[in-house]
């Protein structure tokens, strides 16, 4: 934990609303992009961190130093995104290797790219719902742990104790994640180029 | 190359390797895995920036704040009443919410005087009761910091 952080949280714990707001805007923006990017739907995402930062200030008292506040509120986040998928969806959400792994298609990252300028991403609205929209269609599993690395830049391991599983498991579900995730782009970019 | 090397690829891409066995990774990159890591970064590249697009203008202190004052315990009956601003409306009622909205139009027109008026988070609420329905005028600032959008929201409620 970076010791700003830590300072923060003892002065919160202690009351002081000021340090409890400043954690929320220190953090808000990224847990709410790991929010979108786990459920897609704006307003389910901001009610996802609202209720994450709320259970954070309930829990202050609970935490333990010496533990990363940014694994604990994105444990948080990934946690109430995972319920509220199951909710939205009506079925049984899995993170288990089985489901999380169905891939058919054994290959590997495909040694090209997809085309798609990523600086584009910053200020192309349709290219982002294209990527969003992309994210949605990968498993809960994949999803979460493509964004906690690709957003937060979390290690293997402080994703692993975010989920609850091995650093295998999370290496297996990010590689399927990403290969998933160039498929899809490199396809949507094929349907975006109109053959010569 | 086999699925193995692939994940040691993307554990030297990630940086997740020791020392040692990256820099005997690095010293045998062959020109298919350079390609397979700038493939990797381009994925990394669209995903954090079209998320981090989507999140630059997120606030969610003032939502916090006031659920923090009224005990936190309002969190799902908020985010309810907040849809119901944002007109989620079901198909089936839209016909009684249009004509809640034509009666709290009308309502607007022959009746001059609210109960109150004030300004909370770039919304100002007006609200009226009368019997048998309370009609709720929202007044939001879209993007105060960029200019003057505004969105005006009448909301009714019928008792049952």
């Amino acid at each position: 934990m970076e010791p700003d952080d830590r300072k923060l949280v003892e002065d919160a714990r202690r009351g002081n609303a000021t340090a409890f707001r400043e954690l929320v805007i220190r953090h808000q923006r990224r847990a709410y992009a790991v929010a979108l990017g786990m459920v897609h739907d704006p307003d389910d995402a901001r009610d996802i961190c609202q209720e994450a930062f709320l259970k954070v200030h309930k829990s202050l008292a609970t935490f333990e130093g010496d533990a990363q506040f940014f694994t604990w509120l994105y444990r948080i986040v990934v946690n109430l995104a995972i319920d509220h998928l199951r909710k939205r969806r009506g079925q049984k959400v899995e993170f288990d290797d089985t489901q999380a792994n169905d891939d058919p298609d054994e290959g590997g990252i495909a040694p090209h790219r997809t085309g798609f300028d990523p600086a584009r991403a910053l200020s192309d609205k349709e290219l982002r719902n294209k990527i969003v929209a992309a994210l949605d269609k990968l498993s809960p599993a994949h999803r979460a742990v493509l964004v906690m690395r690709e957003v937060e830049g979390l290690s293997y391991q402080e994703m692993a104790e975010t989920m609850n599983c091995s650093i295998g498991t999370i290496m297996s579900r990010l590689f399927h994640a990403r290969k998933k995730m160039q498929q899809m782009l490199i396809e949507y970019r094929k349907a975006a180029t109109p053959a010569a | 190359m086999g699925k193995a090397e692939d994940e040691r690829l993307q554990r030297y891409f990630d940086g997740e390797l020791p020392a040692e066995e990256r820099a005997r990774v690095e010293a045998a990159l062959t020109e298919d895995d350079r390609l397979k890591l700038a493939a990797l970064g381009e994925v990394r590249g669209l995903v954090a920036n079209a998320l981090a697009a989507e999140a630059a203008d997120v606030d969610l202190w003032a939502g916090i704040e006031r659920q923090l004052g009224s005990g936190g315990g309002g969190g799902k009956a908020a985010a309810k009443a907040r849809r119901r601003w944002g007109l989620r409306a079901h198909p089936a009622s839209w016909s009684a919410g249009f004509v809640s909205l034509a009666a709290a139009a009308a309502l607007l027109l022959f009746v001059p005087s609210w109960h109150s008026s004030h300004a909370q988070n770039g919304c100002d609420i007006e609200s009226l009761e009368t019997v048998g329905a309370v009609a709720t005028v929202i007044h939001m600032d879209d993007a105060p910091h960029r200019g003057d959008e505004a969105t005006t929201v009448i909301w009714t409620t019928e008792d049952d």
